[in-house]
Order: C-alpha cells, then sequence, then structure tokens
C-alpha cells in the first residue's frame, strides 16, 4: 500500500498537472502565457525572444535566434527531461519545409499516399474535383454497406482535411453525416475524394509571409442539404499568404434566404475572427494595432444590414442576435466587411487552391 | 434460439433448435441455421440472424445426421469455428420470412488473396503481464526494462509506503510492455512502463478536473505563417516522461 506523491501514467489528473507544473515553471520565469490559447507561451526582451507552443508533451520553439532558443532549451532541460529533436521537420504527421529563412511549407503527401494505399486507392484514376456539384446525397434508407470501412476513410480524411487540406473540408463534412449507414451513392462520393487526392498528392500550404495582414473570405450557400434543408456556411483566414484557419458546416437553424444564411455564417466567422485577432494581439512578434481583420463576402444585403443601424427584418430572434452580433463586432473594429463579387472569390480560391464551399 | 416476438404465439413453442454459422455481417448477433422447428414459419433449413440464443457447446447435432440442408455440405467438425466460414457461398437462401424473395449476394465479400509472395507470420509477441514476461524467451531484457522504470519512479520520488487509512479505495497498477522498432524493423529498445488504473478513479473523489494541454491547430498554423513572415527559427523539443513531472493534489493511494 503506497501513496502516491508525484504521477504515474494513467492517471486522470495527469496531463492537467503536467501542464499546471509547466505553467508554474514558465511564468516563474518571466514566460508570458497567450490569453487566447493557454498552451502559447512568450518571452520577449527587446527584439529577441521565444515563443513556446505546447502540444502535451511536445514543444515547438519559435525564435527569432539561435541563442535565446539555446538558452530556452538549456532552461527547459534543466527543469524536465527533455529530448531535443533540432529543427522541427515534422509535427503531428505534418511536414515542414523551410526554403531559406522565409517561407513555411506544410505538407501532408506522405499521410495522403499512406490513406491511398492503405484503404486501396493508389492506382484509381484521378479527377480535377473532390465532390460533384450534381450529386445530391440523401439519407440511405437501404443496408449499409461497408460501414466501418467507410467511417475510416471519414476519420483519416478528416484529419487531412483539418492539418493542410482546405480543399477537401467541404466533401469530408457532407460525407461524415452519412457515416452511420452509408449506401452506393455515398461511396461514389467518397471515392471521389479518394480519386481526387490521388490526383492532388502534392498540395501543400505555403506560407510564403507575405501580406502580414489576416484576411477573411466566407460564404454560405442556401438549401444545400436535401433531407433536413440546411444552409451550409464555409470560411476561410489567409496569413501569410496561406490559409491558417478555415471551416465547412452545416448550420444548425434554418434559413428563409440568402442573407439570412450569410448572416449566421458572418457570425460563426466573427467568432473565429475575434479569437484569431486576440491570438495575434497577444504576440509579441506582430506588428501593433492588429488592424480590423477585413471579411470578403459577396452578399451586398447583409454588408447593407449590417452596416446600417436600422432593424426591420421579419426573422426570427436567432437570426437577429446574429446582427447584432456581428453589428457590435463591426463597432468594435474586430471585422470590416469588404464587398467582392462572386468571380473574384472563386478566382481567388482557385489560385490558392481553396475550394471550400 | 427463441424465436422472435412477432412469430410467437401464446402457448406456442418458444424455441427452435439452430446450430451456429457464424457471425452476423451487419447486425450484432449469429447467423443459424434452423434444423428443427416446430413453430409455423420458421422452416428448417432456412438461416436466420438472432442474438437471442443459448448454446449447448457439448452437443453437436450435425455429427449424426449430415447433409440436413439439402444445398450444400457443411463439415460437422468446422461448424464451431465462426471465421472461417464466411467464405462458403450462401447464395440460395429464402429469406427467414416465408416469401420465396432469393437472397442474392451483395457483392462485397470477396476472398482476399495476398499471393504467393506474402507469408503470415506473428511478429508482435509483446508480453501484456509480468508474468509473460518473466516465462518469454526476452525475459532478462525485460527485467532490464522494469528495473530501468522502477529506478527512474523511486528516484522521483514518485510514492511512499503508507499504512492503509480507514476507508480508502486503493487504485491498482499494472506493467505495460512495449518492444520499440527501430525503423528498419528490429527491435531498438524494450520498454516497460509502470501505470495506473485511471478508469477506477472516479470524479469527485479521486479526481476533479481534468483536461489536457493541446493547443489548436489553427494556432500551430498562426505561429508557423508568423514564423515565416518574421523569419523566425523553429525547432522542437520532446518531454521524456511527461507526466512523472507534475506534483499531485488530491490523496491516491495505490496497491
Amino acid at each position: 500500500m503506497c501513496k502516491l506523491n508525484k504521477f504515474l501514467y494513467g492517471l486522470k489528473q495527469a496531463p492537467k498537472q503536467w501542464h499546471e507544473k509547466f505553467d508554474r515553471t514558465l511564468t516563474s520565469v518571466g514566460f508570458v502565457v497567450n490569453e487566447a490559447d493557454k498552451c502559447v507561451y512568450y518571452r520577449f526582451g527587446g527584439v529577441e525572444g521565444v515563443i513556446l507552443c505546447l502540444y502535451v508533451d511536445d514543444i515547438l520553439i519559435f525564435g527569432t535566434s539561435l541563442d535565446v532558443i539555446k538558452e530556452v532549451k538549456d532552461f527547459l532541460s534543466n527543469n524536465f527531461g527533455m529530448k531535443d529533436l533540432g529543427e522541427a521537420y515534422v509535427i503531428l504527421n505534418i511536414k515542414l519545409l523551410r526554403e531559406g529563412i522565409g517561407g513555411v511549407t506544410l505538407v501532408q503527401s506522405h499521410y495522403v499516399e499512406k490513406i491511398l494505399s492503405h484503404f486501396g486507392y493508389s492506382d484509381c484514376q484521378s479527377t480535377p474535383t473532390p465532390y460533384h456539384p450534381n450529386v445530391l446525397l440523401r439519407e440511405n434508407r437501404r443496408i449499409a454497406r461497408d460501414q466501418l470501412r467507410f467511417s475510416q476513410i471519414i476519420g483519416s480524411l478528416m484529419y487531412l482535411a483539418s492539418a493542410t487540406r482546405p480543399d477537401i473540408s467541404f466533401a469530408v463534412s457532407k460525407l461524415s453525416r452519412f457515416v452511420s449507414n452509408p449506401g452506393n451513392i455515398h461511396w461514389q462520393a467518397l471515392e471521389r475524394v479518394m480519386r481526387y487526392l490521388k490526383g492532388t498528392v502534392s498540395y501543400d500550404i505555403h506560407y510564403t509571409g507575405y501580406p502580414k495582414v489576416l484576411e477573411g473570405y466566407y460564404d454560405a450557400n442556401w438549401i444545400s442539404d436535401a433531407d433536413v434543408l440546411k444552409a451550409t456556411s464555409g470560411y476561410v483566414f489567409l496569413l501569410g499568404g496561406g490559409a491558417v484557419s478555415w471551416k465547412s458546416c452545416k448550420q444548425t437553424m434554418l434559413m428563409k434566404s440568402t442573407m439570412e444564411a450569410e448572416l449566421t455564417t458572418l457570425d460563426t466567422v466573427g467568432a473565429e475572427a475575434k479569437w484569431l485577432r486576440e491570438l495575434l494581439m497577444d504576440l509579441p512578434v506582430v506588428e501593433k494595432p492588429v488592424p480590423a481583420i477585413s471579411m470578403n463576402c459577396d452578399n451586398p444585403t447583409v454588408i447593407t444590414k449590417v452596416n446600417s443601424s436600422k432593424d426591420n427584418m421579419k426573422s426570427t430572434r436567432h437570426v437577429k442576435r446574429c446582427l447584432k452580433t456581428v453589428r457590435k463586432l463591426r463597432n468594435s473594429r474586430v471585422i470590416a466587411l469588404d464587398y467582392v463579387i462572386r468571380l473574384r472569390i472563386w478566382q481567388i480560391n482557385s489560385q490558392r487552391d481553396y475550394h471550400v464551399m | 434460439m427463441n424465436v422472435s416476438i412477432n412469430k410467437k404465439h401464446k402457448l406456442g413453442p418458444k424455441t427452435v433448435d439452430c446450430i451456429f454459422l457464424d457471425y452476423a455481417t451487419h447486425n450484432v448477433g449469429y447467423r443459424f441455421l434452423i434444423i428443427n422447428s416446430r413453430v409455423s414459419d420458421m422452416h428448417i433449413g432456412t438461416i436466420m440472424e438472432s442474438r437471442d440464443a443459448t448454446f449447448f457447446e457439448s452437443k453437436f447435432p450435425m455429427k449424426s445426421t449430415p447433409n440436413i440442408s439439402s444445398h450444400e455440405s457443411i463439415d460437422s467438425h468446422e461448424q464451431f469455428i465462426p471465421i472461417e466460414q464466411t467464405e462458403e457461398p450462401h447464395v440460395h437462401y429464402p429469406e427467414e420470412d416465408d416469401n420465396t424473395v432469393t437472397r442474392t449476394s451483395k457483392g462485397q465479400r470477396k476472398v482476399k488473396s495476398f499471393g504467393d509472395d506474402y507469408i503470415v507470420y506473428l511478429v508482435d509477441n509483446t508480453p501484456t503481464t509480468t508474468k509473460e514476461a518473466f516465462s518469454s524467451p526476452d525475459a532478462d531484457l525485460w527485467k532490464e526494462a522494469i528495473r530501468n522504470e522502477m529506478d527512474s519512479i523511486m528516484s522521483n520520488g514518485t510514492w511512499e509506503v503508507v499504512q492503509r487509512p480507514y476507508g480508502c479505495k486503493p487504485i491498482g497498477c499494472k506493467w505495460v510492455f512495449k518492444k520499440k522498432l527501430r525503423p528498419d524493423g528490429t527491435v531498438g529498445r524494450y520498454k516497460a512502463r509502470l501505470v495506473a488504473k485511471g478508469y477506477t478513479q472516479r470524479e469527485g473523489e479521486d479526481f476533479f478536473h481534468t483536461y489536457s494541454p493541446v493547443a489548436r491547430l489553427t494556432t500551430i498554423r498562426v505561429l508557423l505563417s508568423l514564423a515565416a513572415s518574421h523569419g523566425l527559427l523553429i525547432h522542437r523539443m520532446d518531454v521524456k516522461t511527461t507526466f512523472l513531472n507534475g506534483e499531485l493534489e488530491e490523496d491516491i493511494y495505490m496497491d
């Protein structure tokens, strides 16, 4: 019989306690924790400094020079049992490529190849798009076809879509609604995604470092879902020439019009924009003041609605709440709305290989 | 096997005799061949899927009367081996209801052939208990691994031996063994780790609040993007024994 003083693997509170210890150790020597993401710590004296990013037991160290990195590494090694992995070339199964000092590329081609070969799509024909717009997916009322494999593939694609491939996120989010009972038509759609991946194995996210301001694009389509008649929202935020945050999701409420659907999307996007802005504001390398995030949308009605102070819509209170929230964000200079014609959104999307909507 | 509710008559027979064929592919349950039935619409020689069954593992009804099913012969000694039978063709059986629609193959069951180049053999003989570890051929290496782990635990001051306080419920622990492989497939290191059985902990008693320090993927991408625009160097470090690092606030006792 013994009483535990320290932690063992397997105890429920082990990760929390580890984080608290890490937190205490770092804050005691002058590190500051980022308010938006508690796993980010930074310490800057003048222009030199480091940013730490904690992922359970992996620590990413971003430093302005090798000396400060070395200092932090020594400090960490003195306090915890650490293993130095040197320059980062892979994080969470994402490969990092650097060209010179500027420019970072995130690539997961090895993971795509692994998925393709594991599920037997290594030598299929490639297609140019991940999803055919004319395909209407409905709930399957017959016997499910190979449900387990379907969910396995969706699981693998989910990680890919959330890590480096915004272009398949719409298709994956759509297909993942049918995991419980996939039929032939869903399998065809899934195989199309795999064939698309086959042709685009080498797609990556490349950050050139310019422009240095965050900008967002969003769009919504009205009823896209055949069974529940709900709208789909999609957004992407770009920073340093590459996408940093994106999402494609089914909306939770039923909407009367495209305008309402776009407004609800703007509400979701606003929350993400606010969070991203807080994250940036609390990082010393970012130039202050952080300008309002320009949100590009293709619906002039929404812009008019948000910019005016009149409130004469016959909408439900949920939509009105969205309008109020967005107005508040706009008035506090968190976001600014810009109009782009649809063509330009598509152009930007195709140029940078985004296909969120 | 019990008769399903919609076919059951009051005062009628409640069971039919079946033999086990294999596991149902689409449901949780077993597939049975009916060999003796007194229920009117469950016919002898049909196949049905059910979960509601009692097995008599000592009775082998097909041993004495082979080939009740007229379509194919079933090897009497094979009928209790579940997995291997998935390869047998099952095309022309009547459905479990007495309509005459035949069940066609759903077109996804194929016998997988890996060719002659593949030989399947068991690679993973990692022990799961200390007993297995000490009786395995690598017993010395496992003992060495355990000794290393115990050294690190003891030097850390992880626990102190105390008297069992009144009313406390200790949590168990076990050893987990793992062979760390090198990229070329040879065993690089024998690793043993003592883990507590955390699943026996109860919220409000043994722990109060849990989370895991995980950065958002978006955060990581934002930082990488900033690294690109501001020319930051990116290095990575790994904590060796992460969870041995924290101090415990709650009183936890272990056997």
